[in-house]
């Protein structure tokens, strides 16, 4: 009897612990995030201030779309995709984490600038000082930049994120990750042909804003390569 | 990929280093990680408590088909540069492991090291204490085929322009008696021979510091020759291994289930040869179809008739639905001949994974995993002393324990940092 009923159980354990994964995987979206493609019709705008303006709605980070649809802002006499965030009043320090993954074997090549709510430029985060980051905890190959928003600064109101026209270096060469495991687990790595991410004015780009202290933060990327 | 962490202000004021000249730089938490549970129908193994405490393999084989059969382990530290006022560059790396329980902690690594200080070879690396040693490993079945690990000091990564050179004196203990053995590491590696392949070679020389023993046919030192091409191609890469082992190495330098504790077989009769052959990789078939593959023997040929012959191939295939959801299936077939005819030890197993991972792919890693495996494994023969207990270097006798069929079950994650 008992070995009846244990078979029973597991042949119910079994596939309700598969859907469960399953579901979980297919439910994908591990952070707060919003999908904002924007539909504006290709536009090359003569001042920022024309761009629509999109806001955190009160969550963590925001995933801009860079595509044929987003609007174009003249820049050094070519134009760039552009488009704007409005960042939340805060008394304190924070940080802006900007994440572009890997898709499609491209990069999205981007650049930010704080303006104050007068549009005036505070602070700007270029393509170079973005750096590779390998896979980490449902993390992708990607490229990771960051800023540290000092509570002395004046009244960051405008954040504009902004591809680049010629971004240099324009190809990244990526770390296997059968190259990762043997790094970490100290092992000898299997020999793989060398890949490259291409640097790129399309794709997807995460922006994040830290409610933690930069100490603190810099603890959590350590155990999630953030 | 060394990266500056904010982190080292913090460290620096913890460690003692920071009252010198000597700076850290490049400071890097390590760690690898796979826990879990694994139910199983079999009432008779482990007393009877439903879940495994040993991995699932064929007896008297070596390594485990890992794939929803690993027990769970833990181990992390830190490497880190030490920079002085001088161009010599030291490093640290710190590093402890354990499986559950917290008492069985203990020291995996713990060496330093100092490049940039001989002229023309700024790579070229002096290291002293216990580290993993340039360890060659088949990930599928958790066999590390070449694996010196342990105390000692070396020179390693001199640039010969063709090749890299390194020499190590290491310092195991006997897996028989624990007698003082010294093991010499010569090896040439990244030795190009296309731009998509290249060759690593080595030999091992291992010999008793005290050989004196009052019984005939004691073996006191042993050899091993190493040779591994590896290729990459479009579709991934293979690595083919060659080993030939004699005396106290025939059968030696292995670190996986069932091979640990035997690496280094003197204060024993332990005469004659062993050839191995790993051929093992992966296949990417299109962006979301891949499959690890490896196929492994070893024919251990002993003077006392005492050896076997090991056959094990396996095969991983696995669909990545999206970029996290995946789906592996892991076949394993091992095979384990006795030497002197006591019979055929066997295993079949066959695992379904659900995965939730950081990627597409066999290495993506982490890994959040539920899985179910059927294995029919066949025992025909054990190693049994003349009192009817297991032991290591006893003779294959005859066994009737036959074939058990199990089905197990379980979930676990697996992760790096």
């Amino acid at each position: 009897m008992d070995n009846i009923i244990q078979e029973h159980m597991m042949k119910k354990i079994i596939p309700m612990a598969f859907g469960l994964l399953w579901l979980s995987g297919c439910a994908q979206q591990v952070t707060s995030t919003q999908d904002t493609s924007i539909v504006t019709p290709v536009t090359c705008c003569s001042a920022l201030d024309q761009l629509p303006v999109q806001s955190f709605n009160g969550k963590s980070s925001l995933t801009l779309n860079f595509g044929a649809q987003t609007p174009k802002i003249s820049e050094n006499n070519t134009s760039v995709r552009a488009q704007v965030l409005a960042l939340p009043n805060r008394d304190s320090a924070y940080t802006i984490e900007f994440t572009a993954p890997l898709n499609n074997e491209q990069f999205l090549a981007a650049q930010a600038v704080i303006y104050d709510a007068d549009w005036k430029p505070l602070q700007k985060l270029e393509y170079k000082d973005f750096v590779y980051r390998t896979p980490a905890v449902l993390q992708s190959h990607r490229l990771f930049a960051s800023m540290l928003v000092q509570p002395g600064m004046k009244a960051p109101r405008w954040l504009v994120v902004s591809t680049v026209a010629d971004p240099k270096p324009d190809r990244v060469k990526l770390i296997p990750e059968s190259t990762i495991y043997a790094e970490k687990t100290q092992v000898e790595a299997p020999l793989e042909l060398t890949k490259y991410g291409t640097a790129g004015d399309t794709g997807p780009l995460t922006v994040r804003i830290s409610r933690f202290s930069q100490l603190a933060n810099e603890l959590i990327n350590v155990v999630t390569g953030g | 990929m060394m990266t500056r962490r904010g982190l080292l202000p913090l460290l620096a004021l913890a460690l003692p280093f920071s009252a010198s000249a000597a700076e850290l730089e490049n400071f890097t938490p390590m760690g690898y990680v796979k826990w879990g549970n694994i139910y199983t129908n079999n009432k008779n193994r482990n007393d009877g408590k439903g879940k495994l405490d040993t991995v699932i393999r064929a007896s008297e084989g070596f390594g485990n088909y890992r794939l929803g059969n690993e027990m769970n382990w833990w181990e992390g530290g830190f490497k880190t540069d030490i920079t002085t006022d001088t161009d010599a560059i030291f490093d640290f790396t710190w590093y402890i492991g354990s499986g559950e329980s917290w008492g069985d902690v203990g020291t995996m690594q713990t060496w330093a090291s100092v490049y940039n200080i001989i002229p023309g070879q700024p790579n070229a690396k002096i290291w002293v204490g216990k580290r993993f040693y340039q360890r060659y490993e088949v990930h599928m079945i958790d066999v590390k085929y070449w694996d010196v690990s342990d105390n000692g000091t070396g020179l390693e990564n001199v640039d010969f322009g063709f090749a890299k050179g390194s020499l190590a004196w290491l310092a195991p203990e006997s897996s028989a008696d624990q007698r003082a053995l010294h093991n010499i590491d010569l090896r040439l590696s990244d030795l190009k021979l296309t731009d998509d392949a290249d060759l690593t070679t080595g030999i091992n020389y291992v010999f008793a510091q005290n050989s004196s023993y009052n019984e005939k046919d004691i073996t006191t030192n042993g050899s091993m020759l190493s040779m591994i091409y590896r290729q990459a191609w479009s579709m991934g890469s293979n690595s083919l291994a060659f080993q030939y082992g004699r005396d106290a190495l025939a059968g030696g330098l292995m670190s996986a289930e069932g091979a640990s504790s035997t690496k280094y077989n003197t204060g024993v009769n332990h005469n004659g040869y062993s050839w191995r052959v790993f051929n093992y990789g992966e296949i990417n078939f299109t962006d979301n179809i891949q499959s690890m593959y490896s196929i492994a023997w070893q024919a251990l040929n002993l003077d006392n008739k005492t050896g076997m012959t090991w056959f094990s191939t396996g095969l991983r295939p696995q669909y990545s639905w999206n970029e996290y959801l995946a789906t592996a299936l892991e076949f394993g077939y091992e095979r384990v001949d006795a030497q002197n005819d006591a019979g055929v030890n066997n295993l079949y197993k066959v695992t379904l994974a659900q995965m939730i991972q950081a990627g597409k792919g066999v290495w993506a890693r982490p890994a959040l995993r539920l899985f179910v495996t059927w294995s029919d494994s066949d025992t025909q023969w054990e190693r049994l002393n003349s009192y009817g207990e297991k032991y290591k270097y006893a003779a294959p006798v005859k066994s009737d324990k036959g074939s058990t069929e199990e089905v197990t079950f379980g979930f676990n994650f697996e992760l790096w940092w």
